[in-house]
């Protein structure tokens, strides 16, 4: 029997947490440097894996890193865009509240993919006019001006018409607990 | 958020456009990002987008080649930081030397690099390859944009032999038509040797259909189309594949192994070089035995589909519906649940009509709406044989599947405002 050895162990604890740690890393750190954030990561936590606690999860720890390699990078790339504190601080707190998150099937969902599925009901819940710009904007990946184009409207209605989406499916999501509540022991700079 | 490093006082917006311009293939989704209000806005609208992006924009294989590239970028550092001492490179003393080594290193990242990709695409050969493409084709046929769109195929529908029908001997062999689609309106006109012509359609205001003989009259919701398809989730409109495109594609993810290749000699030539995706039936779900797609990767546009029917199958199935019916005393009926054949027989779930509600058989048109001659059929079909409980399908097109049904992208097309609202008369 093989057993398994501290690299592979890493290995499996980064994959079950990188879906985790993408979305912090793409909602922090943007994502034109998202790919060269989480390798970097990945290469950090694990020439630090002695300093990790054990009796603490992993995915926050791993997000940790990440948010201080973004910052390096930024200070490599001035061009990079890169949240200021408070934000990652509430991009971490929702992520976390997400990981908790029971999901909407009938058994608790076990990985984050399962628990996105929550975003299906929310989708599915949009006004069609904000359902058609999420759905060129994301599915099809089209460019403002496509989508623009294609809704007969200019881009600064696409732009807002995201934004109002998106304001929307965090609203909903929150209903079912898979965001944080804003009043529900959020910390002093992200309240 | 997004606010730049160097200096608050920056214009955003402006930082925002030149990052934007590092990268020429940025989405609407970037550009939109919130920049101002409470922090807790800002996360909200950045985790969203980042949720998005994961959930509706990447594909499995994107997520894995990112997993496979940070894994070996750390065996290729680990490699380097664990080298014993007494086996590291020996400095080089020149420039030149140091160059040529760094071009080596460099040289054989690329080739492990190369080598990862290339066991990526080994493990998850062309399955994956079929996944994608009936995704982004599903999407494009799906979307608000394409739907609008008005799209055409050019049908030929192959019967089965007559030896393996109770056809009649003026059935004829094969149908040929058209397929019209915009939005949720779907219209199929279909004729036999291209005299007698026969028309389908289900417009917003409701189904309707023109018989051979002209007349038109409206098709009240239990006048379903024979169920040679059906999408076993009940997704589509009436659970019956071949009224949307996006139907059969979505019965060809669920029920059905698909490989994708790139066509070639095997293909029509006007459809080479185009993906050519075969699959196969492995779900007990009603639908062809095969069913082979050509998909144009630039527009994700089915070109063509070819579905076929295994006709020795049909026959047997023909051949125990009759041994049923006699037992029964020549009584049709549905068969009992759990007696279906385990591929592809199985009876519509739930959504049959319950017996007593069951409309009429033969050709009755709705209540209000009888006219006083059976129209005339395009042959003389008999009842579809009960092994199938296929729902009444009291139009022209027989109640059996067909041997294949080939479909063929027809382009540029426009249809007038009311091609699919039923003619006035």
């Amino acid at each position: 029997m093989h057993d398994p050895t501290a690299r592979e162990l890493f290995e499996v604890l980064v994959r079950e947490h990188a879906d985790g740690l993408m979305a912090s890393i793409r909602a922090g750190a943007g994502r034109a440097h998202a790919d060269d954030v989480f390798q970097e990561t990945v290469l950090v936590a694990w020439r630090r894996l002695a300093d990790y606690d054990r009796t603490r999860p992993f995915g926050p720890w791993l997000r940790g890193i990440a948010r201080l390699v973004a910052l390096d990078l930024a200070g490599r790339h001035r061009r990079m865009q890169i949240a200021d504190p408070a934000t990652f601080d509430c991009i971490e707190r929702n992520i976390a509240q997400f990981e908790r998150a029971r999901g909407d099937g009938p058994e608790p969902a076990m990985s984050f993919r399962e628990r996105l599925v929550a975003l299906d009901d929310c989708l599915s819940k949009l006004p069609a006019m904000y359902a058609e710009v999420v759905q060129a904007t994301y599915r099809e990946t089209k460019q403002l001006a496509e989508v623009a184009h294609a809704i007969g409207g200019n881009e600064e209605l696409v732009k807002k018409r995201l934004q109002r989406a998106r304001a929307m499916l965090a609203e909903c999501l929150r209903g079912k607990a898979a965001f944080a509540d804003e009043n529900d022991g959020g910390t002093e700079v992200c309240a | 958020m997004n606010q730049p490093r160097d200096s608050k006082n920056e214009d955003v917006n402006e930082g925002i456009r030149s990052h934007m311009n590092e990268h020429t293939s940025e989405s609407a989704a970037e550009s939109s990002r919130l920049i101002d209000g409470p922090a807790e806005s800002r996360a909200n609208d950045a985790l969203v987008d980042a949720l998005l992006t994961a959930h509706l924009s990447e594909t499995s294989s994107m997520r894995e080649a990112r997993l496979a590239r940070a894994f070996l970028t750390l065996e290729l550092a680990t490699s380097r930081d664990e080298t014993p001492a007494e086996l590291a490179p020996i400095p080089m003393r020149s420039p030149r030397e140091r160059t040529r080594r760094a071009f080596v290193v460099r040289l054989a990242r690329a080739a492990l690099i190369a080598l990862a990709f290339g066991a990526m695409f080994l493990l998850f050969p062309y399955e994956t390859n079929a996944s994608t493409l009936l995704d982004r084709a599903l999407t494009a046929e799906t979307s608000p944009f394409s739907i609008k769109g008005s799209r055409r195929y050019e049908v030929r529908v192959a019967l089965p032999p007559r030896e393996a029908s109770d056809r009649g001997p003026n059935a004829p062999t094969e149908l040929s038509g058209t397929w019209d689609l915009r939005g949720d309106e779907a219209r199929l006109d279909l004729s036999a040797g291209g005299t007698r012509s026969t028309t389908r359609a289900s417009s917003i205001d409701g189904a309707w259909e023109r018989s051979i003989d002209g007349t038109v009259r409206a098709l009240d919701s239990r006048e379903l189309w024979p169920r040679w398809i059906e999408d076993p989730s009940g997704n589509s409109s009436g659970g019956v594949a071949i009224e949307r495109m996006d139907a059969l594609l979505r019965l060809v993810q669920r029920s059905y192994v698909a490989v994708a290749a790139r066509a070639g000699d095997e293909s029509p030539a006007e459809l080479r070089g185009s993906m050519h995706i075969v699959a196969t039936r492995v779900e007990a779900a009603r639908g062809p035995d095969d069913i082979e797609l050509w998909i144009d990767t630039k527009r994700n546009v089915v070109l063509a589909a070819k579905l076929a029917w295994q006709t020795a199958p049909n026959a047997e199935r023909g051949e125990r519906a009759r041994e049923r019916m006699s037992e029964r005393g020549g009584m049709r009926d549905a068969p009992p649940r759990g007696d279906a054949p385990p591929r592809g027989d199985a009876p519509p779930r739930g959504d049959a009509p319950p017996r007593g509600d069951a409309p009429p058989r033969g050709d009755a048109p709705p209540r209000g709406e009888r006219p006083s001659a059976r129209p005339p059929s395009m042959g003389d079909f008999p009842p579809p044989p009960p092994m199938d409980d296929y729902r009444p399908a009291r139009g022209m097109l027989p109640p059996f599947p067909p041997r294949e049904l080939v479909l063929r992208r027809i382009e540029p097309i426009e249809f007038p405002a009311d091609h699919f609202a039923m003619p006035r008369l």
